[in-house]
């Protein structure tokens, strides 16, 4: 089982995962949106050396999404791991019919980020 | 005459102020939902023999629900059980298999929400997603329970006893394994854990987050996927506990992160990858437990500050302490170190030199995991050597001034 780089929590519910690729093609793994913008925001690894950075479509098992494409349902009542509670589906229309009669709000990335800090 | 009118009296007031209802096959009410719908508040509901398959039941008064000769409701792998929000309830000796699944709402055995000073006691619990999940509750038991995850697969395994925002909770005498996390804080405070067994859950035996002001004592964590993770806590008292065989690569008898001011003593670490891994954290005494048969006695790190390891006993672990920096906030003393080749020229039973009891190839482990095949070759016994002779990787700081000569009795 794969360990939270930031947290160093094991990974079990990995629907809030996310992870980042490094130039060097190294991989971080983190078991929550906000680990991984815990982890941007303490520099550990420069913004060049960011390839790509990857979040796991809540709606479906090893998908993995660009975080730049990716919306977010951001809300209290979904429990993830660190408290993030960020959900992050394919597109804007995926992430509105999952929100139908609940209490959260939708982000994208940048947004995400933001709120995270 | 009046004697007689009075019992009778009592026997009325005691029937209208605590009624029993009786369920089962050869009974008037063969339901629990009727039960639960037609009884008063602070009524007995005795559950007899029987495989009741109801779906959902809310409970929402003060009740005693009590199986007589175990009872079994069986959620048809559909169905929480048990949604209870009241005061003062009882929920004793049923046995609760297959409840459901459900990725947003958390589906439970026994549900308990907005409620306080319940008991849960002496239940058996199978094959569920979470067993006991409790949110929002103060003054409450839960004691001598039996919980037995079957994991189907780990996305959908939830936690055996779950506490969510609690205060003042007794967790005593259950057994767990197989669910994600064993016992679960989040949010949980004024609260002690005390002799549980848990273990073979798929992540950790015991997990701790942002709980403060609480006490584990005396349980056993075995064989869990990752051992016991207390985190982003405060004043949270370990002691008695034992931590055992909780092997792999991520896999720590205790993980403490961002944890301060607690107390960890008279623990047993025996047998794990790590007995206990430390970042970031502060103002904790680890005393007179024991470390033995250990990967890595004691990992910490060098975000740590205000560390107190004394009078502990390190037998026969492979790395008794290894860190990642040279600076040293920590201070060991009066340990006892079966590595340590010192002599007690003054025969007080404590060592005349310093022990240090980092390794340099803990050092190099600790950098470049991978190195650690290459352990207990020559080329590694010379380096050892070489270091202790003219220290340049270790950390010269970090040492037991005072180390002991025998081990100490615990």
């Amino acid at each position: 089982m794969d360990e939270c780089t930031e947290c160093k929590m094991t990974i079990v519910d990995k629907k809030y995962g996310a992870e980042i690729i490094s130039t060097k093609g190294k991989i971080y793994k983190f078991d929550d949106v906000i680990c991984m913008t815990d982890f941007m925001n303490a520099s550990k690894l420069a913004e060049n050396d960011i390839k790509k950075i990857l979040v796991i479509n809540f709606e479906k098992e090893n998908d993995f999404l660009d975080v730049n494409q990716a919306s977010f349902y951001v809300s209290d009542d979904l429990h993830s791991p660190m408290n993030g509670n960020a959900a992050a589906f394919v597109n804007a229309q995926q992430a509105i019919l999952f929100q139908a009669g609940k209490q959260g709000i939708i982000m994208d990335w940048k947004e995400l980020k933001e709120n995270l800090k | 005459m009046r004697t007689s009118l009075t019992i009778f009296l009592i026997f009325a007031s005691n029937y209208i102020y605590a009624g029993h209802i009786y369920i089962g096959a050869n009974r008037a009410c063969k339901t629990i939902t009727k039960a639960i719908k037609d009884a008063n508040e602070n009524d007995t509901v005795f559950i007899e023999k029987g495989i009741y398959k109801e779906g959902n039941m809310v409970v929402a008064k003060t009740l005693k629900i009590i199986g007589l000769n175990n009872p079994v409701i069986d959620g048809e792998s559909k169905y929480e059980i048990f949604t209870i929000s009241a005061h003062n309830f009882l929920v004793k000796g049923i046995t609760f298999k297959n409840s459901g699944y459900s990725s947003m709402n958390d589906f439970a055995s026994i549900k308990v929400i907005d409620a306080d000073k319940f008991t849960i006691e002496s239940n058996t619990i199978t094959n569920a997603s979470f067993a006991i999940h409790v949110s929002n509750c103060t003054s409450f038991i839960i004691k001598n329970n039996k919980i037995q995850g079957s994991p189907r697969e780990e996305q959908n395994t939830g936690n055996g006893i779950h506490l969510w925002k609690c205060s003042k909770a007794n967790i005593t005498g259950n057994l767990v394994s197989g669910h994600r996390d064993g016992i679960y804080f989040e949010f949980v405070t004024e609260s002690e854990i005390k002799n549980n067994y848990s273990t073979q859950n798929l992540r950790y035996g015991l997990h701790f987050m942002f709980s403060n002001n609480d006490t584990y004592l005396h349980n056993t964590f075995l064989k869990n996927g990752a051992g016991v993770a207390v985190m982003f806590s405060h004043h949270v008292n370990m002691y008695r506990n034992t931590f055992e065989n909780n092997q792999g690569a991520s896999a720590y008898g205790i993980l403490l992160k961002e944890i301060s001011d607690a107390e960890v003593s008279q623990n047993i670490f025996v047998n794990n990858t790590v007995g206990i891994f430390m970042e970031g954290t502060n103002r904790i005494e680890v005393k007179n437990n024991t470390f033995e048969k250990n990967g890595w006695g004691f990992r910490i790190q060098a975000s740590c500050s205000d560390i107190l390891v004394i009078k502990n006993n390190f037998i026969a672990n492979t790395f008794d302490i290894a860190t990642n920096g040279s600076l040293v906030l920590n201070k060991f003393e009066n340990n006892y170190w079966d590595k340590y080749e010192g002599y007690d020229l003054a025969k007080d039973g404590t060592g005349d030199v310093p022990f240090h009891p980092v390794s340099m190839f803990a050092m190099v482990t600790e950098q470049m995991p991978y190195s650690i095949m290459l352990y207990r070759s020559f080329m590694v016994m010379l380096l050892e050597r070489a270091e202790k002779a003219v220290p340049s990787l270790t950390p010269v700081e970090l040492k037991d001034e005072i180390p002991m000569m025998k081990p100490l009795k615990l």
